[in-house]
């Protein structure tokens, strides 16, 4: 979805235009967050999202950083004095996110992102979510097993089954998903 | 109760014999690493043994020659392993996502590599100015041909290796071992091309530094200024950079299709 795996048949659209033919252009809009993945290690969370905020050419980074910070309640002791390889697993899913927030883009892409979260956390992850789904203003891809949190808020759900779509549409309850396993 | 230790022990140099054979690194520490020193001071001593030189103008030609040798080991050690503590740290996955070419992130890691390495030349004049002054005797406005191609020659490397980062992720830092003996050796850092034995001298020939070590020897020895060798150092040093770059394309695009760009 990102152009970091080529796709096997067919073309890559988003927001009208090839993936391919216009690169920088799409990426600007889209942003990323792996609870598998890490920023650099040697960096504190504020150097870090400082280095993406400039390559996604975001104006008044330094702002946009604290903002990000703040909601999501990061204090300064780790955002501007913790080296990232010192953080917890949950403090360094937090700064990915903030991180993929950055740019405001109009794809997010979330991967395996909730199960390092605290409650608190997680419901400003949904919070962020409901608000790309009242503004309209973007799309929200969520890779997760964790389905019993992302579901309220879900509006389209694909199900995979060893490799293969198994289900694509309306959210279903639980139950429903789960007989899909067996 | 002696049996179980027995096998305990046992277990253990299991364990650390598999080490060796999954870590390329220390496969090369053992079957190389002491050939390549024996390779390495043998060339050395058969230099100093059938030159006609003075003894002064070899050891200063050794000392200059290594002093500008440190270019290209900082350059690449340097670009390869800023781009593998970001693989380590599944950094990297980040930054091809970002609205960024992928010829702009290898550039941005050359240029920090050159930073690093002016720091480290800020140390080694220091030494050099305290302890080996004659050292700044040997050097001229040639000096400045020598720095910039071997710049240019260790930067086309880094290219390269950043496109094979791509392909093969961190094991690319076990070939950095291999890569540096290879040019320690054929590079004709510390002994001329005829040193080298005939069946080996075409590694020297398709190494551009080697052209530019050569030029800093008859200049340090007689002072001429070896133009032709240094175009030829210069040019194929400019003709790797292309390639280098090519293949970073290429690269970019092959990890693409093979999906190693989603394990950095």
């Amino acid at each position: 979805m990102s152009g970091l795996i080529q796709q096997t048949s067919g073309s890559v659209f988003w927001f009208n235009s090839r993936l391919i033919d216009n690169r920088e252009n799409i990426l600007n809009q889209i942003n990323y967050a792996s609870s598998a993945s890490f920023l650099n290690g040697y960096a504190t969370p504020n150097e870090n999202l400082f280095m993406y905020g400039n390559l996604y050419g975001v104006a008044n980074v330094k702002t946009e950083i604290k903002k990000l910070f703040h909601f999501f309640e990061l204090p300064d002791h780790i955002v501007y004095k913790k080296k990232m390889f010192t953080l917890s697993q949950g403090e360094n899913t937090k700064v990915l996110l903030c991180k993929s927030l950055i740019n405001k883009p109009r794809l997010l892409l979330l991967d395996e992102i909730t199960a390092p979260l605290d409650i608190s956390s997680k419901k400003k992850l949904l919070s962020v979510i409901k608000g790309y789904k009242k503004r309209k203003s973007g799309c929200v891809c969520i890779s997760t097993h964790d389905i019993s949190s992302i579901l309220p808020i879900a509006t389209k759900l694909v199900v995979l089954k060893r490799g293969c779509v198994a289900y694509c549409g309306k959210p279903l309850t639980l139950k429903k998903i789960k007989r899909l396993y067996e | 109760m002696n049996n179980i230790r027995i096998t305990r022990w046992m277990s253990l140099c299991v364990h650390y014999l598999l080490s060796i054979k999954r870590n390329p690194g220390q496969l090369f520490e053992i079957f190389f690493e002491s050939s390549f020193h024996v390779l390495y001071f043998g060339f050395l001593t058969h230099y100093i043994q059938k030159s006609n030189l003075t003894l002064f103008s070899i050891t200063i030609g050794v000392l200059v020659t290594i002093v500008f040798s440190n270019i290209f080991h900082r350059i690449i050690v340097e670009n390869v392993s800023q781009f593998v503590d970001d693989v380590q740290a599944k950094n990297l996955q980040h930054i091809f996502i970002a609205p960024i070419p992928v010829q702009d992130i290898a550039l941005a890691s050359i240029v920090a590599s050159y930073v690093k390495l002016l720091c480290s030349f800020a140390v080694v004049l220091i030494l050099l100015a305290v302890l080996f002054p004659e050292f700044f005797s040997t050097l001229g406005m040639c000096s400045f041909v020598w720095f910039g191609s071997l710049l240019l020659f260790s930067s086309s490397i880094s290219l390269f290796m950043s496109g094979f980062i791509l392909l093969y992720r961190e094991k690319v830092s076990y070939v950095l071992y291999v890569l540096s003996a290879f040019f320690e050796l054929f590079a004709c850092v510390v002994y001329p091309r005829a040193i080298i034995p005939a069946f080996l001298r075409w590694l020297s020939y398709i190494l551009p530094p080697s052209y530019i070590f050569e030029s800093i020897r008859l200049n340090i020895t007689t002072g001429a200024v070896d133009f032709v060798g240094l175009s030829i150092g210069v040019i194929s040093s400019l003709l790797y950079g292309i390639m280098g770059l090519l293949f970073l394309n290429w690269s970019f695009q092959r990890a693409r299709v093979i999906g190693s760009l989603t394990k950095i």
